[in-house]
């Protein structure tokens, strides 16, 4: 009763000052209200498009490429020759890719969706059994969306878990040739499909800034429901599963990701960080387009009394202060630092309330990878 | 009561009824196969490891996978069956029992216009639809009658009529009127038909669309009944539900509804459909007029009909929100509503507790259905204590749930710190529901 009572005064508060705001800058303060619903009816989605196309989307895969370009290159060097000073410069660089993947995994639809960059990428836990008998039985099919033996995940096995110490992982390279070959088809089937999927996406381009309707399939649909998958893809398989939350309490600390290369958290805090720039339109750390954000201030959309897009922004750094208070891997942080990242999990199930319930709803955009198999009516 | 039943038992050509049979029969055979080719027996029958159920029919298990196909099959003969009219009342009696068996197994598909089918069906299921035009008189089991008691007619008129007044009432609801929602939402998504579409994005148009539905639904009946403005009535209901069946996902609903207005149409039109002659249809027929307890078996059925949708006054808050009494109403397309329902299964004993990604037991499509009904999460919350209780020896579950609707910020819903497993699904009043009005 109490809580109702005072959400009540926020919301008065809140229409007040919507209310004088609006009649101080624009001709109609006619019937808005707080809780009047809002939608993008006659909003003029190019520009927004556009900017995610061209500064956030096009930028982001270019340096995501080059830095693969460099893993690859590196790879091919160790897998040659290796050697302590080449081990270390390929992990220098798997650390970078790594990080920039981050920063590429939203895009799931379109050119990437099409061809399963996502699985061919990041498929975590890495089913360590299955890659290790396929690199020895010369298995180098990787068709498969649902197979756990590739991408990143299986360059941070066999750079960093193949052996106890870093002349082991050198040994076990010099001595078995069939693991050279495998890590190399596995390099080889990360180029293809990303060099697959950035030509396409110069063509892919201009369809997606076309479409500037709101609905199913259409590129701002497409682009909330991407971020949204994302962004439950961080909490549930990131931090959840190995969190116990979901499993009565019972810690899984090998399924993160990079168990090995113990990056997760970092990873973590990357991926995190490319859900807010994502929301806000940026290329970068500079706040310099227009994204999710900007449309979310035009509409005013308010929660209790506060501007959605406020919320999701202070919610981004709830995250990002738990995030802080995780010290080091997440293997050894889920039984450690067990409270700090059930907080941190419960920080960022409050987030999806946000993203996914209340700002698809304001912006009237079906949330569509919950499909509809049957009529309505 | 004589005199209604004499009234009720004025003869009319039998010809308006035998139309209703025979596109009734046609649609459902042609719909159901439709169902089946869609892959919606799959999806909506076979995929899901669970169902949903009705209060009062938790009974009604789904059958063994490969029982579903035969039992499918057979429905859809049964439905060519009463268009024929062939064994007509043996063929409508599968049909509907069919039919019925399909809707109860999984209330997760829920669609007001299949209870209208059922209940047409009811209607026909009296009616002598097979006299005339059918194979029942070919093959001589029945004498062809050219005229029935008005009273058959009638009865469906009255089932058309509640069907626009209650979905007009419901519409009379400030989101409806005042904020064009939800077409305002909906009608975005055909923006790219050519002509109108580029006036779709403009809440205007939303505006005048929602008015135009509501005056349709509240007042299309009465200009059906008078005989000056009929034929431009009916010329209406062609165009509104032809839009409808444009803009909206709604299967057959507005091909129903199409064909059964036919009814209103003149006994001469009808009979020219069938050639027949006015002189037959004038003559006297063998059938006998209708019983007093025909009479009063179908009015306990409207005035069934009549308070259904009405119990949702009976609880607190608003029924769009609460869905406390909103199915078997008539509230059509008046919702864009989504859900997040969160639970948690605790063991009392060990004091531990997980989350439960409801997709591991459940299709996307009942998630989503579920997270806007309470009382589904209810038998959701029982099925996920019964389906771990291996590791959960004595389970309580709680829900952490926040709904959208038209074009709003979430709201939280369930009262969160609730054990779902002491709560009952009856018709009482669910004060766990916290969530009574649109904000």
């Amino acid at each position: 009763m109490k809580q109702h009572f005072s959400r009540h005064i926020q919301n008065t508060k809140g229409v007040l000052f919507i209310a004088s705001f609006l009649c101080l800058f624009s001709a109609s303060c006619t019937d808005e209200t707080s809780s009047s619903p809002s939608c993008l009816n006659e909003y003029d989605l190019s520009p927004l498009l556009a900017n995610y196309a061209d500064q956030v989307i096009a930028p982001r895969y270019a340096d995501f490429e080059k830095e693969f370009s460099q893993l690859y290159t590196g790879g091919s060097v160790f897998l040659t020759s290796p050697s302590i000073e080449n081990l270390q410069s390929l992990r220098s660089s798997f650390i970078s890719s790594y990080q920039s993947w981050q920063y590429v995994a939203p895009f799931d639809f379109g050119p990437a969706e099409k061809h399963f960059l996502l699985s061919t990428f990041n498929n975590f836990p890495l089913n360590e059994g299955k890659a290790y008998a396929d690199a020895i039985e010369k298995n180098l099919n990787f068709s498969s969306p649902d197979d756990y033996n590739k991408g990143l995940p299986l360059l941070d096995y066999f750079l960093y878990g193949i052996g106890s110490t870093d002349q082991a992982i050198i040994d076990s390279f010099t001595t078995n040739p069939l693991l050279a070959e495998y890590t190399q088809a596995v390099l080889d089937d990360m180029k293809d499909k990303l060099t697959i999927v950035l030509d396409e996406w110069g063509e892919y381009r201009n369809t997606f800034i076309a479409n500037t309707g709101t609905q199913d399939g259409e590129s701002l649909s497409l682009l909330i429901n991407a971020f949204n998958k994302d962004y439950e893809f961080i909490k549930r398989n990131k931090v959840g599963v190995s969190s116990g939350v979901l499993s009565l309490g019972f810690t899984n600390p090998k399924e993160i990701e990079a168990f090995h290369s113990e990056l997760s958290t970092l990873l973590i805090k990357e991926a995190i960080q490319s859900s807010r720039y994502l929301f806000k339109g940026n290329t970068t750390n500079a706040d310099n387009g227009e994204g999710i954000e900007e449309v979310l201030r035009t509409l005013n959309a308010k929660k209790n009394g506060i501007n959605l897009a406020d919320v999701i922004l202070e919610q981004y750094l709830k995250i990002e202060d738990h995030l802080e208070r995780v010290n080091g891997p997440l293997s050894l942080a889920v039984d450690d630092d067990k409270e700090d990242i059930i907080d941190l999990y419960n920080s960022m199930s409050e987030q999806v309330i946000y993203i996914k319930s209340d700002l698809p709803s304001v912006l009237c955009v079906p949330i569509t990878y919950v499909d509809n198999p049957s009529d309505s009516d | 009561m004589k005199a209604i039943i004499q009234v009720l038992n004025r003869r009319r050509s039998i010809t308006p009824l035998v139309t209703f049979r025979i596109t009734y029969g046609l649609l459902l055979f042609f719909s159901s196969i439709r169902f089946w080719y869609q892959g919606w027996i799959d999806a909506l029958f076979i995929d899901p490891t669970f169902h949903f159920k009705y209060y009062g029919f938790h009974w009604v298990k789904m059958c063994p996978d490969y029982f579903i196909t035969p039992l499918f099959f057979t429905m859809i003969l049964a439905a060519l069956c009463v268009a024929l009219g062939f064994f007509y009342r043996y063929a409508l009696s599968v049909f509907l029992v069919l039919f019925t068996y399909f809707e109860l197994v999984d209330a997760t598909n829920y669609l007001n216009h299949h209870y209208l089918v059922i209940l047409f069906g009811l209607l026909l299921l009296f009616a002598p639809a097979h006299r005339y035009f059918s194979l029942d008189v070919r093959r001589g089991s029945v004498l062809s009658t050219a005229q029935i008691p008005r009273f058959y007619i009638l009865a469906i008129i009255l089932q058309i009529a509640i069907v626009y007044t209650y979905a007009g009432i419901a519409k009379l609801n400030s989101d409806w009127l005042f904020e064009a929602m939800p077409l305002r939402i909906w009608i975005l998504e055909y923006q790219h038909i050519p002509v109108v579409g580029g006036l779709l994005r403009y809440t205007t148009t939303a505006f005048i669309f929602s008015w135009f539905a509501a005056f349709y639904d509240c007042t299309i009946i009465y200009f059906l009944l008078f005989s000056k403005t009929r034929k431009w009535a009916y010329f209406t209901v062609i165009l509104f539900h032809f839009l409808t069946a444009l803009f909206f996902n709604i299967g057959i609903f507005p091909w129903l509804m199409i064909l059964s207005n036919l009814i209103f149409l003149s006994d001469s039109f009808h009979n020219r459909l069938y050639r027949l002659k006015k002189n037959i249809a004038s003559t006297p027929n063998s059938l006998p007029g209708i019983r007093s307890t025909t009479v009063i078996i179908i009015c306990i059925f409207f005035i069934i009909q009549l308070l259904v949708p009405l119990r949702h006054l009976a609880y607190s808050g608003n029924t769009m929100v609460t869905e406390l009494g909103y199915r078997f109403g008539w509230r059509v397309m008046l919702l864009e509503k989504a859900g997040i329902a969160t639970f948690t299964l605790k063991d009392e004993g060990t004091k531990r507790s997980m989350e439960i990604a409801n997709r591991e037991y459940l299709t996307d499509f009942q998630e989503k259905q579920m997270a806007i009904q309470p009382d589904f999460m209810l038998q959701f919350a029982a099925h996920i204590a019964e389906k771990n209780s291996h590791i959960v020896k004595s389970p309580s579950v709680y829900v952490t749930s926040f709904i959208a609707l038209n074009g709003r910020v979430s709201q939280p819903f369930i009262q969160a710190d609730i054990d779902l497993l002491q709560l009952d699904d009856d018709w009482s009043d669910k004060p766990w529901i916290t969530c009574r009005s649109i904000p």
